[in-house]
């Protein structure tokens, strides 16, 4: 599962639907991941944790022993700012940094790569976390997930602190391929359907969606519910991306990990939704060095043979 | 900013375990049930930010309801500010209705949930995205009281 360079790795987050309702336990997703010739992984702190957010030793000695037998290295532990925890403010600064904090020492002790944190953790707070991370040896890293891009103004300040030569090696950026998605994945249509969204109005949106229409030109195109237009709305912000494969030359010099997001692959292990195909011969043309990790979203039944289909897309792309 | 990126998980939301009386000394004074929290990953009980329980199309009056997790219980008004208990993933919570009568044993009823919750970690474009779950199932009414 290599190339000299570019490793496929596992977020045991694909796993969710076995794991959350208590189909597979940790230790039988790990061992899967294993006889499936994964070696890299990433485990969800807020899903895969029951003591969350107060993990204690004895868990991640078990966690520790279960990546041991396994043969498994933690490459990422997936942290969250939960900015809205508090029904009245966000988080501060300082509550962003203990966070923060705890998870790096958290990640340490496992002996992980880098931590996978969110947009939201800050740019002064990001830029903040540097000594801690020189300290333990721990990246960190933000994700950029859809609807953001490299344009957001958040992601313009994050950017430029990860380019900054003090950063090099500790602080980076974790793309989410959800940045490329150019439609909604069949589960996505399915929720729009349970929800309301006449089936034919909604096949002529994604037409729209196609041809790149804005919302206001698709809201005026039929008549909708006010569902449909929030969905409308959702559609063209999340799969119209601004994200282009251009940005590829900014964004892999400051990764070190990537989320390799995906919903459903055809039997020819095409990914109908977000261009493959073009994605990885750049992502590896611009130099990538890491773990792609299989991020399988459908949140369904399928995913072990969703996962092995990935894994044959990533290697054909990168013996392009 | 109301989303639909977890209404897959909504189906899950009802557990399929039966309706159990629940007693005081030998007199029943509750009957419950459970629920799973329907995303991906778990939450603090601060984000949820309606809930409510309709039993055989009537709504259950919100100031008869226990909401039972990590070993303690809740009234629905406090869970508002409940950022310190976290809702994994993998644990159900039980929710108890108190009621004198009970429900027949054996008998079946329609269970519905209806959770607006606040996803945490959201708010890309400024405002957090909150979902609105909602799930109905039919269940039986277990025969033993606990």
């Amino acid at each position: 599962m290599a190339n000299d360079k570019i490793k496929i790795g596992c977020t045991i987050y694909s796993f969710s639907y076995f794991y959350d309702l208590r189909l597979m336990d940790l230790e039988q997703i790990l061992k899967k991941t294993h006889e499936m010739g994964y070696e890299g992984l990433e485990i969800v702190a807020a899903q895969m944790t029951p003591e969350y957010p107060n993990i204690s030793d004895e868990w991640i000695a078990m966690f520790k022993g279960l990546l041991d037998k396994y043969q498994l290295h933690l490459v990422s532990w997936s942290a969250y700012v939960d900015m809205g925890i508090h029904k009245d403010r966000d988080l501060t600064d300082a509550e962003i940094i203990e966070h923060t904090t705890r998870d790096m020492i958290i990640a340490k002790k496992l002996g992980a790569d880098l931590v996978r944190t969110q947009h939201a953790i800050g740019p002064k707070n990001f830029r903040a976390m540097l000594p801690v991370c020189k300290k333990l040896g721990v990246k960190l890293c933000v994700e950029m997930h859809a609807p953001h891009h490299p344009r957001v103004p958040v992601w313009q300040e994050l950017l430029a602190i990860m380019a900054e030569p003090e950063s090099e090696g500790w602080l980076g950026v974790v793309p989410d391929f959800s940045i490329f998605q150019e439609e909604p994945h069949p589960q996505m249509v399915e929720n729009y359907v349970r929800g309301g969204f006449r089936r034919d109005k909604l096949e002529k949106v994604m037409q729209l969606n196609r041809e790149k229409k804005s919302v206001e030109e698709i809201t005026a195109s039929d008549e909708f519910t006010e569902y449909e237009k929030t969905v409308i709305w959702d559609i063209v912000d999340h799969y119209q991306p601004k994200t282009t494969l251009e940005d590829l030359k900014t964004l892999i010099p400051l990764s070190p990990y990537i989320h390799g997001k995906f919903h459903y692959l055809d039997e020819n292990c095409h990914n109908p939704s977000i261009p493959y195909e073009e994605i990885i011969p750049e992502v590896a043309r611009q130099g990538f060095h890491g773990y792609i990790a299989s991020e399988y979203e459908g949140w369904d039944a399928a995913c072990i043979e969703q996962l092995e289909r990935y894994v044959t897309l990533v290697s054909r792309c990168l013996e392009q | 900013m109301f989303m639909t990126q977890f209404a897959q998980w909504d189906q899950y939301m009802l557990c399929d375990a039966p309706i159990e009386n629940v007693q005081a000394g030998g007199v029943v004074y509750a009957y419950q049930f459970r629920i799973h929290y329907p995303t991906y990953r778990g939450t603090f009980l601060s984000c949820i930010e309606d809930i409510w329980f309709e039993v055989d199309g009537e709504r259950v009056p919100d100031e008869k309801v226990w909401f039972m997790l990590n070993g303690k219980q809740f009234l629905l008004s406090e869970l508002e500010d409940l950022f310190q208990e976290y809702w994994w993933i993998r644990d159900d919570a039980v929710i108890r209705v108190v009621n004198l009568e009970g429900l027949a044993a054996g008998s079946e009823h329609e269970v519905h949930v209806h959770m607006q919750h606040r996803i945490p970690y959201t708010g890309y474009e400024g405002e957090y995205g909150v979902e609105i779950s909602d799930c109905t199932k039919t269940l039986t009414v277990k025969q033993e009281a606990v």
